[in-house]
């Protein structure tokens, strides 16, 4: 993956993988915020400003113009990227060589930046229907979350573990900010989102590296004169002197295991590739001690997976079992670390998570988003980007240094949906 | 001998050999991408529970059998083979639908290994008392999952709902209690039954050789290619069963699924169809419709609303929902629209938007090689060809979608399925 960064005004920088290889042209616009009790604002702008524009004042407008750019899509959602949130902004348009008639990447690049910075405005703010509405459809996602029990399981536990932390907030925000977000309130936080926000485009596409230039500073120029402030690396977290533990019951048939543990390595730690490493041999494959362990041998579970978030330096294990068994799953998670702790991992372990990783680093590649998020959440924690080096440096982890990323690991929290049912009374 | 099928537009071929084995294989040629990936399907799905065996004897299986086979594949003798693509640095996965069971992998390299150990393993089955029994387990889960996921539960419910006799109405993955049922015995008929190489599709997509991958396939897979598997499907009543079904769940804001039961097309037709009510769905519902505007500003429905065109053999409908606040409002406000574009008739303008539409969908396919690769070995299982998508798109009428307006929609066959909170 070759993205080649062109430094643009202000502070902000154009990263474009000019290849014939995809049928499409993509564009992200992406912007780094804190993670705030303000993060419903953050959540609520990008889904009024996919309402419309002025000159496209209606959603329906919008809508059917992008339909006759040949289904060009255009949409804005939010990111949680350690303690930031990352608004991002993506546009993808089919090629005009596989198309007959016009190229529709000109105006959808005009679209995209009306969407950015000209939404219709009534009284100094963003118009007040849009916002009730918006407010209610943000209101019944965060509602929705609920609804999807393995997602709001490492909601559940991440509240427990980070407590006040700004890592705590979800993504989209929470409920209680809700109401006090008025169009004139978040009119002013967007625009002081694009003024202060470290901000990158991402370009893939069959384009010419003076054209992609074109039309990032046309989008820039119309966004104006910026002050950037740095990004936001996220605050450490320490484990409380004896694990947390928290149960929670629903009426629910599968039960929600839950595991957090810090690390003693973060994305941004030259040592960081061990803890990949030992991810991948505790729970990140189907080869992986969890799932073997726990599904494959003692038929507990049909998922048992472990995923680390470098940024914060969390590492959390997921598990789906049945009430009945949860100290049984707990003690095989935890007894499994152990031996990860003492290096009784065969050397065949650590060769099949290369692979695999390795597999994964090179996929990225094949898929223009895939490569964007890639190449963005590798530059912010300052690793290399090339795909042979990435590779390389995991190669290079010794076993010893997988075994200490193990030692590092502490145990903080542990949470479980339970479901109401009478269960065989492990705890409280 | 290989063939090809093309798209010129597109620039995007595929080659195709039938072997003698009867096994059809399909090869995507995609080069400078890194992946490689391959998927070898049998034509049987949950919907196949009912059949007339190789020795001419009617069987009846327990529901779920074809989805618990997916899942005992992977075991052999001296391991599971998911860890052996794993030493290959392969991803290997599996799923069961109500027509089909797809074995697959993506890799980046050992690709020769990799679809060699795909061949071999799919026409490998062990199956032993104690290894099905601990399959229970890890199924169990599987199916709570599910029971505990609002989405599942409000799609299968409807289906139940629209469905008298089709066994489309039962869950892919079976029920608690028809998995205890499922011994090895079953299993080796069912494998015996259907996988069959002339019931069978190899779909490779990436950088390769085409080929050089019939070779192999020719060589991995034996047989003559004889037939001999007649599936039995009940006779489906055009009524649906129930018109309304709810339940309550653990969830955040309700659901609701509305169901419009459909006639099969002939299998001819079948392609077409799909074409056409993909446009006449997105003219109606779509985000840039006047029904969804309307839905929308009331406050009834968000970006998660959908509509899709689900059929296969011996059951079509189209079917639309999401999440509201007000299921039983939704539903009103859905008839009363839809009465009133009946009324007005289509706009030949809504459906050039939604031809164009699908045509950037369609070209924007073909930058995933394995999305293309899984639509089209789904649409060849069923006797179809993905490619003549691109065609139909411009050659479908607005006259086309206004009569299967009238037929899908004047006097419907609905059934509307519901959750709601139980807090």
């Amino acid at each position: 993956m070759a993205f080649i960064e062109t430094p643009l005004e202000s502070g902000a920088s154009l990263f474009l993988w000019s290849t014939p290889k995809f049928k499409t042209t993509t564009v992200r616009v992406l912007l780094r915020a804190p993670l705030s009790q303000g993060a419903s604002a953050g959540a609520l702008v990008p889904m009024i400003l996919q309402r419309g524009t002025r000159s496209l004042p209606q959603t329906i407008l919008l809508s059917r113009r992008l339909d006759m750019l040949f289904g060009a899509e255009l949409r804005a959602d939010v990111l949680k990227f350690g303690e930031e949130q990352v608004t991002i902004f993506h546009l993808e348009v089919a090629q005009s060589s596989y198309l007959s008639g016009e190229d529709p990447l000109p105006e959808a690049m005009t679209l995209l930046g009306d969407v950015l910075t000209e939404p219709p405005l009534e009284s100094g703010g963003l118009r007040g229907e849009w916002v009730s509405q918006e407010r209610e459809n943000l209101r019944r996602r965060i509602q929705g979350i609920y609804s999807d029990k393995a997602h709001y399981a490492q909601l559940r536990l991440v509240e427990a573990m980070c407590g006040d932390e700004p890592y705590a907030i979800p993504r989209l925000g929470r409920l209680e900010d809700l109401d006090r977000h008025t169009g004139e309130g978040l009119w002013r936080h967007w625009q002081e989102t694009l003024r202060r926000a470290p901000l990158a485009i991402y370009m893939v596409g069959d384009l010419e590296s003076a054209a992609a230039q074109d039309h990032a500073r046309r989008l820039l120029a119309r966004i104006g004169r910026r002050e950037v402030r740095p990004p936001v690396l996220a605050t450490s977290h320490a484990a409380p002197a004896s694990p947390r533990e928290v149960r929670e019951r629903q009426p629910v048939t599968q039960g929600k295991l839950a595991i957090g543990f810090t690390t003693s390595l973060h994305a941004w730690d030259p040592g960081y590739p061990a803890l990949s490493m030992m991810n991948g041999i505790y729970g990140g494959f189907s080869h992986s001690r969890l799932f073997q362990e726990v599904r494959e041998r003692h038929s507990l579970a049909y998922y048992a997976q472990s995923q680390v978030d470098g940024l914060k330096g969390l590492l959390f294990v997921h598990l789906g079992i049945a009430p009945a068994n949860r100290q049984a799953a707990q003690d095989l998670v935890l007894e499994q670390l152990e031996v990860l702790r003492r290096g009784e991992f065969r050397p065949q372990e650590a060769e099949d998570t290369l692979k695999g990783i390795a597999t994964q680093i090179e996929q990225s590649e094949d898929a223009p988003s895939e490569a964007i998020m890639t190449d963005f959440e590798l530059r912010a924690a300052g690793r290399p980007t090339e795909p042979k080096r990435r590779i390389a440096a995991l190669a290079a982890v010794e076993r010893d240094e997988i075994v200490a990323a193990a030692q590092g690991l502490t145990l903080d929290t542990v949470y479980f949906l339970d479901g109401e049912g009478d269960g065989d009374g492990d705890e409280d | 001998m290989a063939t090809k099928i093309e798209v010129p537009a597109l620039r995007e071929e595929i080659w195709q050999e039938v072997l003698p084995s009867g096994l059809s294989c399909y090869v995507l040629p995609k080069p400078g991408f890194a992946t490689r990936y391959a998927s070898f399907s049998t034509r049987y799905g949950s919907c196949d529970q009912t059949f007339v065996d190789r020795d001419g004897k009617l069987r009846e299986t327990p529901a779920g059998i074809a989805h618990f086979l997916e899942h005992k594949l992977f075991e052999e003798k001296d391991g599971n083979v998911a860890e052996r693509f794993s030493a290959l640095g392969a991803m290997s996965n599996a799923y069961t639908n109500y027509g089909a069971t797809s074995y697959l992998f993506s890799t980046t390299e050992h690709f020769r290994e990799a679809l060699d150990l795909l061949l071999q393993f799919v026409q490998r089955p062990y199956f032993t008392e104690e290894n099905v029994e601990k399959e229970q387990g890890i199924i169990a889960e599987e199916l709570r999952m599910y029971l505990d996921d609002p989405r599942s539960v409000v799609f299968q419910n409807l289906l139940a709902a629209l469905y008298q006799r089709h066994p489309v109405r039962v869950e892919i993955g079976g029920t608690l209690e028809s998995i205890r049922r499922i011994g090895p015995d079953e299993l080796f008929l069912c494998h015996r039954t259907f996988y069959q190489p002339g019931n069978m599709v190899l779909m490779v997509a990436g950088d390769v050789d085409p080929a050089e991958v019939f070779a192999m396939a020719r060589k991995a897979v034996g047989g003559t290619g004889e037939p001999g598997l007649r599936r039995v499907y009940p006779e489906e009543p055009r009524p649906v069963a129930e018109e309304m079904t709810r339940q309550r769940m653990a969830v955040g804001v309700p659901l609701i699924t509305i169901g419009f039961k459909d006639d099969p097309a002939p299998p001819e037709e079948a392609l077409r169809r799909e074409v056409i009510m993909e446009i006449l769905l997105d003219v109606l519902f779509g985000p840039s419709s006047e029904i969804h505007r309307q839905l929308y500003e009331e406050g009834l429905i968000g970006q998660q609303f959908s509509s899709s065109y689900f059929s296969g053999d011996g059951y079509a409908a189209s079917v639309l929902g999401g999440p509201t606040p007000d299921p039983d409002r939704l539903l009103a406000r859905v008839e009363t629209l839809l009465g009133e574009t009946l009324m007005r008739g289509l706009d030949p303008k809504d459906v050039e938007r939604s031809r164009r539409r699908s045509l950037g969908e369609f070209v924007a396919l073909f930058n995933a090689p394995e999305a293309v690769a899984h639509a089209f070995s789904e649409y060849a299982l069923r006797g179809l060809d993905l490619m003549a998508v691109h065609d139909l798109l411009q050659e479908v009428t607005a006259d086309d979608v206004g009569r299967r307006l009238q037929e899908q929609f004047h006097t419907p066959r609905r059934s509307v399925s519901i959750v709601e909170s139980a807090g």
